[in-house]
């Protein structure tokens, strides 16, 4: 199976902090991946290298073969921890705009999840509570046909129920080529959805596995090596 | 994508811009009635004197409103057309920008043919609404007057020019809209270079660069003023002789200035771009 992402020696540094040590990585086609690690490991920069909004200090990646730029831009879905969707847009025009910039967006796949959660799509965003604000970002960014989904603690601020529509909505949403990086702390909330897991510590990539392997071969949870790993 | 990044920008800015002008506009109509009450005898005459002395005080109050309303309009324009830049790319929203499959050229660009457009179009406001409101047959022919008088002052001009009326008027046109572009795309560097002088705070960051730049682009421009009329060799002798041609050649040096620093600014915004975007 070939590899959709691939980080060779990747660096980042802010001045004199390190963000990135050196990582290598690679991660299969067709996988839902866990990016775990504490606050300040080094999760989002990775993210951000990845997604091009930020230059390594040294080191290569290639999405799909190809380095950050316009062609990896196409394949990547991403989704940031923040609010980053224009507040004054109705999600009409907000459909509009994916549909304009990303050839492989599904606009009746957005149309259909929106209207599954009765959201209007005729209300601006700025008038949605901020749960509702958070589902029609990942419905924007699930409702594309991307090779890579990059999803940047998409549960961190909703409550549980909403959790199970999201996650739901990873699953059900993503076709099977594809991959789909999850990076969270709230790790026992998905790790029934995951397939593999990265485990990242002050910036150095600290094991990759399967989940099977950790639940069959050491009989233990994510979430319980995860508490082991990272015990303060 | 250049042409669909600048539709959405032109949209996203004349969801503020375009009700700042149609204000403008009726604050105009408005202020041209009042302006035609106070005028009108037979309305002065037939309604009591209080209320056409609040009708006078209205008007002359107005004219006081109008002017800083049309000094608002021009610089909230630009203003906002700075703001955003900022606020696209270098908050929260930068990273649906950034992110999108577009070239960072492609990101200035957009914001560049839209503030174009958006200072061509207040410039028009502001001129056809000084023109509704100025307009009376006593203006009309000062006008008339004048621009007679300007028109003969370019049909001397351009032969000395070794110009056509016509290619001196676009000669202007040209050297004003470089020397726009030249200015958005100074803004836009100082905000890209804002990251690179202060992560902490970018609007401080960024006010720093405009000062920088400012200072590092005039000491340029004074050593290519320099250069260009040592290149031009008989540019002082053409100042004695020849007023037109010591114009012309003023007026290309300055172009070509300018285009000089779009070209860097334009670069160097692109540059910072790809390089120092650290979105929070």
């Amino acid at each position: 199976m070939s590899n959709i992402l691939e980080c060779k020696n990747l660096r980042k540094q802010y001045g004199k902090l390190t963000a990135l040590n050196g990582i290598d990585l690679s991660l299969p086609e067709g996988k839902i991946i866990g990016l775990l690690g504490p606050n300040g490991s080094g999760k989002t920069t990775l993210i951000k290298l990845v997604s091009g909004l930020l230059v390594p200090t040294a080191g290569e990646i290639s999405i799909g073969g190809f380095a950050p730029g316009i062609e990896s831009k196409k394949i990547i879905s991403y989704l940031p921890e923040r609010n980053y969707l224009n507040d004054y847009m109705t999600v009409n025009q907000l459909i509009g705009f994916f549909s304009d910039f990303y050839p492989d967006f599904d606009k009746a796949k957005a149309i259909d999840m929106l209207a599954r959660l009765n959201i209007d799509s005729a209300r601006k965003l700025k008038t949605l509570s901020k749960g509702t604000k958070e589902k029609v970002q990942l419905i924007m960014v699930m409702s594309r046909n991307a090779r890579l989904y990059i999803l940047d603690e998409p549960i961190g601020g909703v409550d549980p129920a909403a959790r199970d529509y999201i996650l739901e909505t990873i699953i059900s949403n993503y076709n099977e080529n594809a991959t789909v990086l999850i990076s969270t702390h709230l790790i026992a909330d998905i790790e029934t959805v995951l397939d593999e897991f990265v485990f990242i510590k002050n910036g150095d990539v600290i094991m990759q596995s399967s989940v099977d392997e950790i639940r069959e071969g050491q009989g233990k949870s994510v979430d319980a090596l995860f508490r082991e790993a990272f015990k303060c | 994508m250049l042409g669909k990044l600048t539709k959405h920008e032109l949209i996203a800015s004349g969801r503020m811009l375009i009700p700042m002008y149609i204000a403008l506009i009726c604050a105009s109509v408005v202020g041209k009635l009042f302006i035609w009450l106070s005028s009108k005898e037979a309305f002065i005459e037939s309604v009591p004197v209080t209320f056409s002395k609040i009708v006078n005080s209205i008007s002359s109050l107005f004219t006081v409103l109008y002017i800083i309303m049309i000094i608002v309009v021009l610089i909230a324009t630009t203003l906002f057309i700075l703001i955003r830049f900022y606020k696209n790319y270098y908050t929260d929203e930068g990273y649906l920008m950034f992110t999108l499959p577009v070239s960072s050229k492609s990101l200035i660009l957009s914001k560049l043919f839209s503030a174009l457009i958006w200072t061509i179009v207040s410039a028009a406001i502001v001129l056809g609404s000084i023109a509704l409101i100025m307009n009376s047959e006593e203006t009309q022919h000062s006008f008339k007057m004048m621009w007679e008088e300007f028109m003969r002052l370019l049909e001397r001009m351009a032969p000395e020019m070794d110009l056509s009326v016509g290619g001196l008027i676009t000669e202007g046109i040209l050297v004003i809209l470089v020397a726009i572009i030249s200015k958005y795309l100074m803004f836009y560097t100082a905000i890209a270079a804002g990251p690179s002088f202060s992560s902490k705070n970018k609007i401080v960051g960024s006010i720093i660069a405009y000062v920088v730049i400012t200072i590092l682009s005039q000491i340029v421009s004074l050593i290519m003023m320099y250069l260009l009329t040592n290149i031009m060799p008989n540019y002082i002798e053409a100042l004695n002789q020849n007023a037109g041609q010591a114009v012309q050649s003023t007026v290309v040096a300055t172009g070509i200035i300018n285009i000089i620093f779009c070209v860097i600014f334009f670069f160097v915004t692109d540059h910072l771009m790809k390089t120092k975007t650290n979105l929070d």
